[in-house]
């Protein structure tokens, strides 16, 4: 495809978030207290909740969801009614600033998953309503009308959004292997939350470190490449890594109301496929010769038979990971640490272990309830496991069936919504706008 | 066809320029910003290299700075005092300097962000007007009609998910396989948690072997109680056949028993009888009586003593020592190669008595029923604290070294073993030391044998009245004397050696000393002694034997392996333990001649402690393990 910005822009682009990473890292920084004076270090203390701070913090909340609400219709409106690129940019950049900068990445979309997941397999886990709202109000808004929230709701995807600038078309088999990774970290991500064993999908969040101004230097990196990563390639994160977008995309496949490419009927003219930076305008199909159908029929076949040997195959390699998974969990961490001290095999004490001890709980009590943890977390990696098989084995079903198109049509699973295609299409109005006088009448080239 | 570049709109050049500067500007800013974060990652206030050296200054210890290991007087206390107080706050204001100075980069890093975040705003801005000003249109090559590439996709696709199955299912097996488990040390915890539901503080132990645990002060269960009449004392034949002290009876480290063997492998288990994983690390040596061996163990905030079942390894009890007020007051400092459980547990079959790093000393009888406990003041010991106690008839008698010299916080004390009370304390002169002291009985006359920087003196056991003292020390002292021959040898590497007739008055420094001697002298390992040989034996392996009545060298040999543990008598042989990974082992046989080397064995695992020897088996502290070493 064509690049929609110059050259000068595409390399300022890049400089500029080289920039943005290294400004943030000042941030990672952290100074020791005096260890050579009488400088008491402050007391810390919780405030008081009291009766104000429960107002304000439900008006916070209240104000929060009200907020996400009139954003998921003004993304709705604009890539819907106003196919307007321009109005979706500007409340990319809303988000970015609110749910991002402001409220400092946290809460979101994407995390809520987790927060569902453990209140679902946790009865003493009191979900916070805030999460519950996003966790189920883009889903609904997805259900009728498509991934408006990836469009320009979600401050993850407006980052990504921003800086889209020189995207190169990712080879469309590779795309989808890739497309992949987004099921499986979710799977993973539910897993551990469900099993109290941690939130790896907020600990992990890319862009958080750049919301906060602080972050390790991991994450740094992590965010700063991926940024930059997408400069060339359209939304990385939401594409393939989104976990969030894992559970979007088979919803918008069945959303009533899709994002149209042209307001009228297709002339094939191939523009919006070309400007199109995450690749999801799918072509006219072109009839296969009958002698390729009973080949396409028998390896539908085999798969369908496959699907349960690779989940039940799946589950099983899934359940290797449950030792490696269970070092994550805080209380077998910490079990394993007091073993270990007690044997000998490490020096001393840590600071987990002389906490646990002072608290006077009972070492049995704290071993006991690591081996229920860690039966739990060998049934949620068994569990993860047979989840990805069954993303493997449909996605290859899915790679077994055609199906017949007759205009270049947006993948409502691979479509964000951006509206990039909108002011591209020559039967669109503001085709006009964007052509100029270079334009004749119709637009086609 | 389209045009695939407008013409620029006017003001194009001057928002590209605008957007150049505002580049240039970002990568200044970062650049300054990037070097600043690495400049200040590089340099630590804290590690400043002038910061570092007015702190060690501040601690070493006189003898370090150079100053003369005399008794100074009052002005020279007075006047380093004064230096000290001057280098506090010579580093008050370094570290005031450098603290300030750090946080003066901090903010101009701050700035920096700031400056860097308004540059990003103009450059964002003015790169988006460049491009509106002149936008770039898609013009899509023409394609082959008709052009359908989804099958070879989907192909492609299909292979390549397969492929990263494939992968995924390697990946899961190799992450599987690489990192450890975790099972076997839970499962030890569970295993516990299940035997003793009572526990308050869980403990574990290896697989095969048990733990028992009772809340402090519990009663016993019944089938491990031993009888315990705690208003006798021992006899002399009841205090030789067991061992009851660091280096056992005399703290001579001779066995009473011959019948042990001379090699043994911890890899193979031959004469390996048991061993057992000891829960918390220390440095001392098992004492051992009856049917019970006792060790103590500690870190930073447990402090644990431990009674293993002689025959079959299992710990019996374990004594979790909560500590006193002030013992708790705030962690000692320690040296690692100290440890938080240097001194041996000192026992009389009745009672037993550990002294912790913190000051504690604690008192149970062998049920572990407390019977007293009191701090003794966290130890200002440079290396830790690591004297052992000593029990003699109704008195525990410590010697407690510290700080240094002129600072008159040493002192030698007895306490009553019933009660923990002090019968008698006398002050002394000297700086901190890691010896162990003795007691003798010479022509009738107990004698309590202390040694530190610079003396060696004598007191009366029963009422700490001083019977003589001999200058012969210097330096960092941790060797324990030996009485043997008639003669306390006494010495370490700092000084000459010096064997000292024990039957004067007063400072006998001129009139009592036996002979001396130069080579070899030790500076950790305590030396061994019988009527004829009197054996010395350097960290770094080197045995030197003398003629104990005379003095004369007889012979040298290198071991070549590093050694802290002190060396045993076993009937004609010397055991000798090695701090090396392998926890190499030698038995020889001192001759007048030379070194005859009998045996080489191995114990596994490195070793800095001393064993206990008993009929037909001894007990030996390694890194992890306490073993039971003997004929099956």
């Amino acid at each position: 495809m064509r690049h929609v910005f110059s050259k000068p822009t595409f390399y300022l682009f890049a400089i500029v978030l080289l920039a943005m990473i290294a400004g943030s890292a000042y941030g990672v920084e952290r100074f020791p207290p005096p260890d050579f004076s009488d400088h008491q270090l402050p007391a810390g203390h919780t405030p008081e909740r009291t009766t104000v701070w429960y107002y304000m913090h439900t008006a916070g909340v209240i104000f929060d969801i009200a907020m996400l609400t009139a954003m998921l219709a003004g993304a709705t409106y604009f890539a819907h009614f106003r196919r307007s690129r321009r109005g979706l940019f500007v409340l990319a950049i809303v988000a970015l600033a609110y749910f991002g900068f402001w409220r400092e990445g946290c809460i979101c979309a994407i995390g809520s998953i987790q927060n569902v997941s453990l209140a679902l397999f946790d009865p003493d886990y009191a979900i916070p309503l805030l999460a519950v709202a996003f966790f189920v109000l883009p889903l609904v808004f997805t259900l009728f009308v498509g991934r408006t929230f990836c469009a320009a709701v979600c401050p993850l995807g407006a980052i990504q959004e921003l800086v889209a600038v020189r995207s190169v078309k990712v080879p469309a088999w590779l795309d989808q292997t890739l497309g992949l990774f987004r099921y499986i970290y979710l799977g993973l991500g539910v897993a551990l939350a469900a099993t109290g064993t941690a939130f790896v999908i907020c600990r992990y969040d890319p862009f958080v470190g750049f919301f906060r101004m602080s972050a390790g230097i991991d994450m740094l990196v992590f965010g700063g490449a991926l940024i930059l990563l997408g400069v060339f390639v359209g939304r990385p994160y939401c594409r393939y890594l989104c976990p969030y977008g894992a559970i979007l995309s088979p919803l918008a496949r069945l959303s009533k109301f899709r994002v149209r490419v042209t307001p009228d009927d297709c002339i094939g003219c191939r523009l919006c496929e070309d400007v199109c930076p995450y690749g999801a305008i799918r072509p006219p199909t072109v009839d296969q010769p009958p002698e390729t159908r009973p080949a396409g029929r028998r390896r539908l076949a085999v798969l369908i038979v496959l699907l349960p040997l690779l989940v039940c195959g799946g589950a099983f390699v899934g359940s290797q990971l449950s030792e490696s998974a269970a070092k994550l969990h805080p209380t077998v961490r910490l079990s394993e640490r007091l073993s270990a001290e007690r044997l000998g095999l490490v020096e001393g004490t840590d600071d987990a272990s002389d906490a646990f001890r002072n608290t006077g709980r009972a070492e049995s009590k704290l071993y006991e309830e690591a081996e229920q943890k860690r039966g739990q977390i060998r049934i949620a990696t068994a569990l993860f496991g047979g989840w990805v098989g069954l993303v493997i084995g449909i996605k290859l079903l899915q790679l077994s069936i055609r199906r017949r198109r007759t205009d270049y049509t947006a993948d409502p699973s691979a479509c964000f919504a951006c509206g990039r295609c909108f002011k591209y299409c020559p039967n669109d109005p503001q085709s006009l706008v964007a052509f100029g006088e270079t334009t004749e009448a119709g637009g086609a080239p | 066809m389209i045009s695939p570049q407008k013409q620029p709109a006017p003001g194009y050049h001057s928002a590209l320029a605008c957007t150049i500067i505002a580049a240039i500007f970002c990568v200044a800013v970062c650049i300054i910003l990037v070097v600043g974060y690495i400049e200040r990652s590089a340099n630590n206030p804290l590690e400043s290299e002038q910061y570092a050296a007015l702190k060690q200054q501040l601690f070493a210890k006189p003898a370090d700075s150079g100053e003369t290991n005399a008794i100074p007087s009052e002005e020279e206390i007075a006047a380093a005092q004064k230096r000290r107080q001057a280098l506090k706050e010579e580093i008050r204001a370094l570290d005031l300097r450098l603290r300030q100075e750090y946080f003066r980069q901090r903010s101009f890093a701050h700035m920096g962000g700031l400056l860097l975040l308004v540059g990003v705003v103009v450059l964002l801005t003015s790169a988006r007007i460049v491009a509106r000003l002149r936008p770039w249109i898609p013009m899509p090559e023409p394609s082959a009609t008709p052009h359908d590439p989804e099958p070879q996709v989907q192909r492609a696709a299909r292979w390549s998910i397969g492929l990263l199955g494939v992968l995924l299912v390697v990946s899961i097996l190799v992450i599987a396989a690489l990192l450890p488990a975790v099972r076997a040390t839970i499962e030890d915890g569970v295993q516990l948690a299940a035997k003793t539901p009572e526990s308050s503080n869980a403990q574990t132990t290896a697989k095969t072997e048990t733990v028992t645990t009772k809340p402090e002060n519990a009663p016993a269960a019944k089938a491990d109680e031993l009888k315990i009449d705690l208003s006798t004392y021992p006899t002399a034949e009841e205090i030789k056949k067991n061992w009851p002290r660091f280096r056992g009876p005399g703290g001579l480290g001779i066995s009473a028993y011959e019948n042990l063997p001379t090699t043994w492998d911890a890899v193979s288990g031959k004469s390996i009888v048991w061993k057992t994983p000891v829960p918390l690390p220390g440095h001392n040596s098992p004492v051992v009586w009856g049917d019970r061996v006792f060790l103590t163990g500690a870190d930073k905030s447990r402090r644990e003593i431990y009674a293993f079942d002689a025959k079959n390894g299992k710990i019996v009890w374990t004594y979790h020592a909560k500590g006193t007020p002030a013992g708790n007051a705030k962690p000692p400092e320690v040296h690692k190669d100290t440890g938080f459980a240097a001194p041996s547990i000192a026992t009389d079959g009745r009672r037993l008595v550990a002294w912790f790093a913190n000051g504690d000393v604690v008192c149970l009888d062998l049920n572990s029923k407390k019977l007293w406990e009191r701090s003794l003041g966290i130890p200002e010991n440079s290396y830790g604290h690591a004297t052992s106690p000593l029990i003699h008839k109704n008195l525990v008698l410590l010697k407690f070294d510290q700080a240094s010299a002129g600072d008159g916080k040493s002192k030698a004390m007895a306490l009553d073993s019933s009660t923990g009370k002090t019968v008698w304390e006398k002050p002394r002169k000297v700086p901190n030391s890691w010896s162990t002291p003795i007691v003798i009985n010479h022509g009738g006359r107990e004698q309590f044998i202390t040694t530190a920087d610079p003396w060696v003196i004598a007191y009366s056991p029963t009422d700490g009245t001083e019977l003589w003292r001999v200058e012969c020390l210097s330096g960092d002292h941790g060797i324990s004397p030996v009485f043997a021959a008639g003669m306390v040898q006494i010495g370490n590497e700092y000084c000459e050696w010096a064997a000292i007739k024990p039957d004067g008055k007063g400072d006998v420094t001129k009139t009592h000393i036996a002979w001396t001697a130069e080579d070899g002298l030790p500076d950790t390992v305590s030396p061994l002694a019988n009527d004829e040989f009197l054996i010395l034996m350097t960290a770094f392996g080197v045995i030197t034997c003398y003629d104990i009545k005379t003095g004369k060298m007889l012979w040298e040999e290198d071991l070549e392996k590093e050694i802290t543990s002190s060396p045993s008598f076993v009937g004609k042989n010397v055991y000798i333990f090695s701090k090396t990974k392998d926890g190499k082992c030698w038995v020889v046989e001192p001759t007048r001649e030379a070194c005859k080397r009998v045996s080489e064995a191995s114990l596994g695992e490195s070793c800095v402690t001393s064993p206990a020897f008993q009929d037909g088996r001894f007990y030996i502290r390694g890194q992890k393990n306490l073993f039971c070493i003997g004929n099956k």
